[in-house]
């Protein structure tokens, strides 16, 4: 096979949104109710986690870089969640999982079972504190969320907490910041928003470029005061984070969609991210194998890592590979366009 | 037997670990891993170079795995620094800032870069290298690029496209080989022949544009038409292994246990470096399974073939002497 002498992932990153239900209704969520009519069986969930574990064996990837988060919807309204997570147990020689959570269905027994069931640590989604949070969640979300983290933290499971900015939510960061110290949290990730899904309908509320710089700036400079302190909160930036590279004071993650990390959607649908809405194939009708090596769609990914016309001249492409191809891809439907947000290019959101 | 002045002597060759960062599908050690699982431990670090310091030698090639991801790879070049070793370092580049700050032209005087097409990069990992390469080159670290031919490329021109960019003076390159355990996709004779223009257009071009391009490991006489493969002798390639100017001395790879391997596609091993008085012995040691090796010929017709009688090809790379069936050699392994 062609494409097997070029590609082995020597890690694996499979982000499984097992139900696009929820019970909550965020204003910026990438899911707008496509997939409900079609959520997978858990047999064939449990073909899906087989199928997934044929492949990373066959590609040798060692327990500690492999990785399963289980994510919504709202995972918790499945009934099923925690004979899944019992299945990973089994398993959990060869991988390692985790739970992607609203925090709101979280009460004493299912942070209770969730230990039991090996989980170590929890992603829950906050836009805020109080009010901030429910504007763009829910009311009476963020009082849930609260309790669920508590349960959560009670029960030695660690929480990390992500954010997703817009302008709705951009000024309460700080408070969100004291919120987390006073829990005891040790992480944040703030997030940039992909105009997709629901969240269409807000494109305005994205921040502008220069907001986005001032943000990212401002958090790495909140990072430094909070190591000085000596207070164990490390803000981190989301994967979508490499136009800051232009900054040269900070080493950007960058993102590792459609090589080492993927997403199945409640269908069976797969994507080399949820927050870029290519489909890749189905995992039951085509095989992960044949997505991983031969769909065109996800040849087309890999092959746009070239600067768009915007990026042509600019010194900082090598660093930052022209931004997010989700936001980008969100924002003008194009993968070949620069990130909107770069604020070297754009002064205002094109 | 009469072996090579000291000064003659090729850089002995230490996998400090065979982990990796990477997976590429070509890998000729990754089978070791299982072999060694353990890293080397910096005693046992201390003990080799100190044993190679009394050989003589100054220089040592870390090969791997990726050495940069030993968590005491920075111990590692502190002390080497301090024993004045200079290293020459095999990696995929791939390697964090925090491992970057430790390196300098002191203790590293020679990077060679393994680079695969940019589409089989995450645009993390993709970001990551043109970092390191850019402020390798920053630190005067003289750097040379590796790629790999195999039929899994279509095209070379990411090669020329990334020395252009970083003003890269030397690459090297091959057809990929087969691993030992032979567990890993390989370029069958056939596939060479195919690939040989694609390869020839590569360097003529990388020569235009100032770059020089070794071909970096032996190649049996018959892998290509005679024409072909004298463009590629003028480029470095050779028929023969672990023989120079007639003298027996091939590479030796120290293993993270301090066992010793004649090379890392031939099974000749001892157990521990430091039970031997000098390199030489080593070699000895070495000499009388490798001349079987060499004797045994890789196809019916080396019997009948003139390079072969006169020892002017080996069949090349040992390692295809281990094929279970030498015809997949020639025209490729079918699934």
């Amino acid at each position: 096979m062609e494409e097997e002498h070029k590609l082995i992932p020597p890690s694996f990153h499979l982000q499984w949104h097992i139900t696009e239900r929820c019970n909550l209704s965020c204003k910026h969520c990438y899911f707008n109710k496509e997939f409900t009519k079609n959520e997978l069986s858990f047999e064939q969930l449990t073909e899906i986690f087989y199928q997934y574990l044929e492949i990373t064996e066959k590609w040798e990837i060692p327990r500690e870089n492999n990785l399963i988060s289980i994510s919504g919807g709202e995972p918790l309204v499945r009934e099923d969640l925690f004979d899944l997570l019992g299945l990973l147990k089994k398993h959990r020689g060869k991988l390692r999982y985790g739970l992607m959570s609203n925090g709101t269905l979280i009460t004493k027994p299912v942070a209770k079972k969730l230990k039991k069931l090996g989980i170590k640590a929890v992603q829950i989604s906050l836009e805020g504190v109080g009010e901030t949070n429910d504007k763009i969640r829910g009311k009476g979300s963020f009082k849930k969320a609260e309790r669920g983290i508590d349960m959560l933290i009670n029960q030695g499971i660690a929480v990390l907490i992500s954010t997703t900015i817009t302008k709705e939510n951009l000024t309460g960061i700080n408070e969100l910041i004291g919120f987390c110290i006073k829990k005891g949290i040790n992480y944040l990730g703030i997030r940039r928003f992909v105009p997709i899904g629901r969240g269409k309908a807000i494109k305005d509320k994205m921040l502008e470029p220069l907001q986005v710089r001032e943000l990212y700036l401002s958090l790495l400079q909140k990072n430094r005061e909070l190591q000085n302190k000596g207070i164990k909160l490390h803000i981190m930036f989301g994967c979508e984070d490499s136009i800051i590279a232009q900054e040269k004071c900070y080493e950007p993650h960058g993102c590792n969609a459609g090589y080492y990390s993927f997403s199945i959607l409640p269908n069976g649908d797969v994507y080399a991210c949820r927050r870029l809405p290519i489909l890749l194939g189905n995992i039951l009708k085509d095989g992960f194998y044949k997505i991983y090596y031969h769909s065109d769609a996800i040849k087309r990914i890999r092959a746009s890592q070239k600067p768009s016309n915007a990026c042509q001249n600019c010194e900082f492409w090598n660093k930052c590979l022209g931004g997010a191809k989700c936001i980008s891809y969100g924002y003008f439907g194009s993968l070949n366009m620069p990130d909107p947000q770069c604020w070297k290019i754009f002064k205002k959101l094109p | 037997m009469v072996f090579m002045e000291k000064k003659f002597k090729k850089h002995p060759v230490v996998s400090i670990t065979y982990k990796c960062n990477r997976s590429c599908p070509y890998c000729f050690t990754a089978y070791l891993k299982q072999k060694f699982p353990r890293d080397m431990s910096l005693e046992d670090f201390k003990k080799m170079l100190k044993w190679l310091e009394k050989q003589g030698f100054e220089k040592l090639c870390f090969l791997g795995g990726e050495s940069t991801v030993h968590p005491q790879f920075h111990k590692m070049l502190k002390i080497a620094l301090q024993q004045e070793f200079k290293i020459l370092l095999l990696t995929n580049n791939l390697f964090s800032r925090r491992i970057l700050e430790g390196i300098s032209e002191k203790n590293i005087f020679r990077a060679i870069i393994n680079f695969n097409p940019p589409e089989t990069y995450s645009a993390r990992e993709l970001r990551i290298f043109y970092n390191n390469l850019e402020k390798l080159k920053e630190k005067n670290i003289e750097v040379a690029i590796r790629f790999n031919v195999h039929s899994g490329i279509k095209s070379l021109n990411y090669v020329e496209e990334i020395c252009k960019k970083f003003r890269i003076k030397q690459t090297l390159t091959a057809f990929t080989t087969p691993d030992l355990a032979y567990s890993r996709p390989y370029t069958s004779f056939t596939e060479m022949r195919m690939l040989f223009p694609m390869l020839k257009t590569t360097i003529e071009n990388l020569e235009a544009l100032g770059t020089s391009c070794l071909y970096s490991l032996p190649l049996p006489k018959c892998a290509l038409p005679p024409k072909e493969y004298s463009f590629l002798e003028k480029h470095g390639a050779r028929a023969r292994c672990g023989y120079y100017h007639n003298t027996f001395m091939p590479v030796i790879l120290i293993q993270p246990d301090l066992s010793v391997n004649a090379c890392p596609r031939i099974p000749f091993r001892i157990n521990n470096l430091l039970e031997y008085e000098k390199i030489e012995d080593i070699w000895s040691e070495f000499k009388p399974s490798w001349d079987a090796l060499i004797r045994k010929p890789l196809f019916e017709e080396c019997k009948n073939c003139e390079y072969y009688k006169n020892q002017e090809c080996f069949g090349s790379c040992l390692v295809y002497k281990f094929a279970k069936n030498p015809e997949e050699i020639k025209y490729g392994r079918r699934t």
